[in-house]
């Protein structure tokens, strides 16, 4: 899963978001280290919806314009899941093995 | 209508029109919020025009890594079928008299539209998934001719066919129709190559005496250089064109050299030039179409 697909599936963890919001959001989350274009917002959010991750929630017409808010669905709350384990997981082999080395160098030093 | 907008829907119209019509409002809007300083910077604008070729390329919809390649090699034997057939489709511009005069003459020397006519309203049908349009086509060539007969019959060796490419053509077909079997098409953007190297090669053959050489190869450089561009949105064209060139064209020198009664190939290695050429196309797309199938 690429990084903006992670941060848009995690901006919607706590419930259904508009373009804009999910941006705000994605931001806000990667302490902002993430800032989606709005073209790569709705690139993700095509193919999320069309796995089944993501549902179209509600719709309504803000100052002439569509508004589509979206909402995670169970599907795409378990791929989201799964995709943090992954990395926790290959996260903890990094700091494990940081561990393991500062244990063995203070063995050494002592 | 404030610059701003006016700017955002210039850039949208690098989606195509019934994606705009869709969801055009519903991204403006987004684009609005999101232009800083009331402005929409370089990296925004950049990521719009991105995102709606990415759509043209059909690249908002994922497909597996299986579904591109089977649709990347379909493409190229389309591409073979398209330069074989639009080697002679100027014909269809003659009246119906000439070109039959035509036929009659250079039947003995020539692979001419028997063999082509009818595999026009299958490339449509490949292309666009459209069978009325096919039909239309069909209707067009009106010559109850078989595809599949005529290929049996050329590869039996009953008719003189001085091409070796006849045996070629039924498997290319035969494996086009096996591949075709699928939900996913081919998006349209990929017809402007196609359509490139035809009207290149109608040029060719219909033109060249009229002194324009130039503009056909033109056109199919053209062609060539937007499949190559095009692979930085969607690595399926470059790598149908690999196989068009690796294996099609690999396997007609392989005929050439193996047939009897004579070979046109030289030694071994000048018989591998060109399907190595083919795969040097083929890795940079395989390489793309593994990144588009990651969500």
């Amino acid at each position: 899963m690429r990084e903006p697909t992670y941060f848009v599936l995690a901006s919607l963890l706590d419930g259904p978001r508009h373009g804009y919001a999910i941006i705000k959001r994605a931001e806000e989350s990667s302490g902002g280290r993430v800032h989606l274009a709005t073209g790569t917002l709705y690139t993700a959010l095509d193919r999320l919806v069309g796995e089944g991750y993501v549902t179209l929630v509600s719709e309504e017409t803000v100052n002439g314009r569509t508004r589509r808010s979206y909402g995670l669905t169970e599907t795409g709350a378990t791929a989201l899941r799964a995709e943090a384990q992954r990395m926790a997981e290959a996260a903890q082999l990094v700091t494990r093995a940081g561990e393991a080395a500062r244990v063995s160098t203070r063995a050494r030093t002592a | 209508m404030n610059t701003v907008e006016r700017r955002g829907r210039r850039l949208l119209r690098a989606y195509p029109a019934a994606y705009r019509a869709e969801r055009g409002d519903e991204i403006l809007d987004t684009l609005l919020e999101s232009a800083r300083d009331n402005r929409i910077g370089r990296r925004e604008a950049w990521a719009l025009v991105a995102g709606g070729l990415r759509v043209r390329a059909g690249q908002h919809r994922r497909l597996t890594t299986a579904a591109n390649l089977r649709l990347a090699t379909l493409y190229g034997f389309v591409l073979w079928i398209v330069l074989a057939a639009s080697n002679e489709l100027w014909l269809v511009a003659l009246p119906r008299e000439e070109s039959n005069t035509y036929l009659d003459g250079h039947l003995e020397s020539s692979t001419v539209t028997w063999n082509y006519e009818p595999v026009w309203p299958l490339i449509f049908h490949l292309v666009t998934g459209t069978a009325l349009l096919a039909l239309v086509v069909a209707a067009w060539f009106a010559r109850p001719r078989i595809i599949l007969a005529l290929g049996a019959v050329a590869a039996a060796g009953v008719l003189p066919w001085h091409w070796e490419g006849s045996p070629t053509m039924l498997l290319i077909i035969a494996s086009s129709v096996v591949l075709s079997r699928g939900a996913a098409r081919m998006p349209r953007s990929w017809l402007w190559p196609l359509a490139l190297l035809t009207v290149g090669r109608v040029l060719v053959n219909a033109w060249f005496p009229l002194g324009l050489p130039m503009l056909p190869a033109l056109l199919m450089w053209i062609a060539l250089g937007s499949i190559l561009l095009w692979t930085f949105f969607d690595g399926r064209p470059l790598f149908g064109l690999g196989v068009f060139v690796a294996v099609i064209v690999g396997l007609s020198q392989v005929t050439a050299l193996t047939r009897p009664g004579g070979s046109s190939a030289g030694p071994l290695w000048e018989v591998l030039v060109v399907p190595g050429i083919g795969f040097a196309f083929m890795l940079p797309g395989l390489l793309r179409i593994r990144r588009q199938a990651v969500l």
